[in-house]
């Protein structure tokens, strides 16, 4: 099974090339990624007590802490545990964190013990704030969100997200502080002129 | 921690260039003297990088919730579908074996001249005992005969367990514990207390317990010990039945 598993990802690109994917967000290629890689989980989810859409949840999560690790350097491609089988092993362990959590207490099949992942993160003190800030970026207007997104996760230059808009450069940089100054706002909950 | 505190722009452009490696070594250093000297700073520091994570993150999220709705029909998938299919087929296999089995086992006891037929035919919970409520150490017992006598076999024999394993050993106690555990079915926990009895042929019970014991071993299907003691009874049944026995 686990070979089937990393041969499936085999098919996609070489190791580096998939971390260059996450850490570029290079979306067809995570696209592939993502639907090459969902059937094992989904797999193991089914025969442990889950529905698809609980393999779908916990799936997205998984592939949220691959990226994260790897942006982290907490993930490195090397020989023995490829990619594909670090995404499915994230989401066994959290499927099992979740069949031990409150709502599912009664639940008395496991399939395994949890797998040691030195890599997976575990700040969940950061993690409770990025969550927050998660919550109060979609809180944004549709124009900030995009110039945020378009310069921080995309990368963009701001002569590019300037030229997009009909803006100058210092335009579009001001705009961006108006932005995370709005955002911050949001987050201490402090009005704003 | 999020500062409340404002972040004025340029201070802000210099976090965000030193946050994105774009600062020269020089500066970075300097910039990374100043925050070890500046509680405030390291708090804005701290701040534009959550900041700028969280955004980040809910980019990445946003783009895998595309992902997720662009792939929600398994049916379009032949090997996920297989898998489903799979897990169905296991499914399907396990209901059925334990249809066959509970339809076996209802063929077993239910055909004519069964031993589950010749069990239910036969046996009638003894009617319970005259209660006086005299005593007060015959208080719990005759208070448990009234639960019996009303069908709750569970509490009585659940009473009166608790005074035998409080070390009473009275063929009436042992009797009645071992009539409640068979009316309630439990012929595993009934049959040590009847046999207790089938060894005291001078107790008034003695005929009644061999033939509740000689039905328990027939719903056993232990045939030797079931016409054994139910020849021992005087059971008004007991010739017939041990009739039907013998032709097992």
């Amino acid at each position: 099974m686990a070979e089937r598993r990393e041969d499936s990802l085999k098919k996609t690109q070489d190791p580096a090339e998939i971390v260059a994917a996450f850490l570029h967000h290079k979306e067809d290629l995570l696209k592939k990624i993502y639907q090459e890689n969902f059937h094992p989980v989904l797999h193991f989810v089914l025969n442990n007590n889950g529905t698809e859409d609980d393999a779908r949840d916990i799936y997205q999560e998984a592939f949220v802490a691959v990226w994260n690790n790897i942006r982290k350097g907490q993930y490195q491609p090397r020989e023995g545990i490829s990619i594909a089988a670090y995404l499915h092993r994230i989401a066994q362990n959290k499927w099992l964190d979740k069949l031990r959590s409150v709502q599912f207490k009664r639940t008395e099949r496991l399939a395994e013990e949890t797998i040691e992942l030195a890599e997976e993160d575990s700040n969940t003190e950061q993690e409770d704030r990025i969550r927050q800030v998660r919550e109060q970026f979609v809180q944004l207007g549709e124009q900030c969100r995009d110039l945020l997104t378009g310069f921080y996760y995309q990368k963009a230059s701001l002569r590019s997200l300037a030229e997009q808009r009909g803006w100058t450069e210092a335009t579009a940089r001001n705009n961006k502080y108006r932005c995370m100054e709005k955002l911050k706002a949001l987050l201490t909950k402090k009005p704003i002129s | 921690v999020i500062t409340s505190t404002p972040i004025p722009e340029t201070l802000f452009d210099e976090i965000e260039s030193y946050l994105r490696g774009e600062m020269d070594t020089g500066a970075a250093a300097a910039f990374n003297q100043r925050m070890a000297a500046d509680p405030m700073l390291r708090e804005q520091v701290t701040t534009v990088e959550l900041m700028i994570a969280g955004i980040e993150e809910a980019s990445f999220r946003n783009m895998t919730d595309s992902f997720r709705n662009d792939y929600t029909n398994v049916q379009q998938h032949p090997e996920i579908a297989q898998a489903g299919t799979v897990f169905t087929m296991r499914r399907l296999s396990v209901a059925a074996i334990v249809l066959v089995m509970a339809g076996a086992i209802a063929w077993y006891y239910l055909r004519p001249g069964s031993t589950g037929n010749l069990y239910a035919k036969y046996y009638q919970p003894d009617e319970g005992w005259v209660t006086n409520m005299g005593t007060e150490a015959d208080y719990a017992f005759s208070r448990a005969m009234v639960d019996y006598k009303t069908g709750h076999y569970t509490e009585a024999a659940k009473a009166w367990q608790k005074t035998i394993d409080a070390g009473s050993q009275s063929d009436t106690l042992l009797y009645f514990t071992g009539a409640a555990y068979m009316a309630n079915n439990d012929i595993e926990k009934a049959l040590p207390m009847l046999m207790k009895i089938t060894c005291q042929p001078a107790s008034i019970f003695y005929k009644d317990a061999c033939w509740y014991a000689g039905l328990a071993y027939m719903k056993k299907a232990d045939f030797a010990n079931a016409i054994k003691w139910i020849s021992l009874s005087e059971h008004k049944d007991k010739t017939i039945l041990l009739q039907q026995l013998r032709k097992k």
